[in-house]
């Protein structure tokens, strides 16, 4: 018996199996263009609670391995804490000091002074999670925060927040792989610009002349009137023959441990 | 069992590492015909994770991509072993 090909069910399944694809993509296109924002609110809002409750049984479960650890273990870290405690504290006694001579600086140059609106946000994702190296934070335009605020961990300018939704934003970290940042390098009191290249996981890269003077442990901080630090030399390295040097630094504060952020408005610390 | 394996792989896009979804995914393809699943999960983590990156050129979608070039590159596999 004959029956046509065209109209088998094996051909129609083949047809239905390359299509599918060609019409996500186009529903991608579709949202892409139109609707930008209005999937990944309610992605957001839906993401929120079950982020939140993750954070919740985490915490529930630190709390339990505590309740069994030994009470001499719980005694040494306690004196170690006390110990670091003390150590923070004397390197912040000259903060407020410097802090005023920072102020009396910036007013004889003409910076008017602002007052920094600060947000501070519980972490729900870091990036291994993320395929693009960014955080997502429990505050979003709810809570007053816009595209291009500063995300801060104390004094360690992290990244900058990328998108917004209502109850969520999302944060681009600056160490983000092959991210360009302009930052300056503090060395012996001079400033040395350079473009930092994010190498993942808070870890940057500059490449200078070797003729410029640099060492481990120098501060870098972002170029411009701001107050947060941006990373730590790490290392410099360079060959007899070359003519440059490659100068690693990293972040303070590392992006995958992170658990709560400062939100700073933009306008406010430039 | 599919619903089983959906579940456990939604999980995975909001708990676990994004590449930890596309590879059981990917396995899973094998499993079950037509493992449309793919493309949905993929989408669900550019929508929860992308920003405005400059890393893939801004592209917001760059995981869905992967999970479509994924889809066919599979497709023709999976013909080729006719499993």
């Amino acid at each position: 018996m004959n029956y046509r090909l065209m109209r088998s069910p094996k051909r129609r399944s083949r047809w239905l199996d390359s299509a599918v694809p060609f019409l996500f993509a186009a529903a991608l296109a579709f949202f892409l263009w139109f609707y930008p924002t209005a999937l990944a609110n309610l992605a957001a809002r839906v993401a929120v609670p079950l982020w939140r409750a993750e954070a919740r049984a985490a915490d529930l479960f630190h709390a339990l391995a505590l309740s069994v650890r030994s009470k001499q273990v719980l005694v040494a870290d306690r004196e170690r804490l006390a110990r670091e405690l003390e150590d923070a504290r004397a390197l912040l006694l000259d903060r407020e000091l410097l802090r005023d001579e920072n102020r009396a600086l910036a007013r004889q140059l003409g910076r008017p002074e602002r007052e920094t609106r600060r947000v501070v946000g519980a972490v729900l994702s870091t990036p291994p999670r993320s395929p693009y190296d960014t955080a997502v934070i429990d505050v979003g335009r709810n809570d007053g925060v816009a595209v291009g605020d500063i995300a801060l961990s104390g004094s360690a300018v992290l990244g900058v927040v990328s998108k917004v939704y209502g109850p969520t934003s999302i944060v681009e970290f600056f160490s983000t792989a092959s991210r360009k940042t302009s930052v300056s390098i503090a060395h012996q009191g001079l400033a040395i610009p350079a473009e930092a290249v994010g190498q993942g996981a808070g870890a940057f890269l500059a490449v200078l002349p070797k003729a410029v003077e640099m060492s481990v442990g120098d501060m870098v901080t972002l170029s411009g009137f701001t107050s947060g630090l941006f990373a730590v030399v790490d290392s410099v390295e360079s060959s007899a023959t070359d003519s440059f040097q490659r100068v690693r630094f990293k972040n303070p504060v590392s992006p995958y441990t992170l658990r709560f952020v400062e939100v700073a408005h933009r306008a406010s610390e430039e | 069992m599919r619903a089983l394996c959906d579940i456990l792989l939604l999980t995975a896009v909001f708990f676990l590492p994004w590449w930890f979804m596309l590879i059981a995914a990917s396995m899973l393809f094998f499993v079950f015909g037509r493992f449309y699943e793919l493309f949905l999960f993929a989408f669900l983590a550019d929508l929860l994770y992308a920003g405005a990156s400059a890393r893939f050129g801004g592209f917001p979608f760059a995981l869905s991509a992967l999970a479509l070039l994924l889809f066919l590159a599979l497709s023709m596999v999976k013909q080729r072993i006719r499993v």
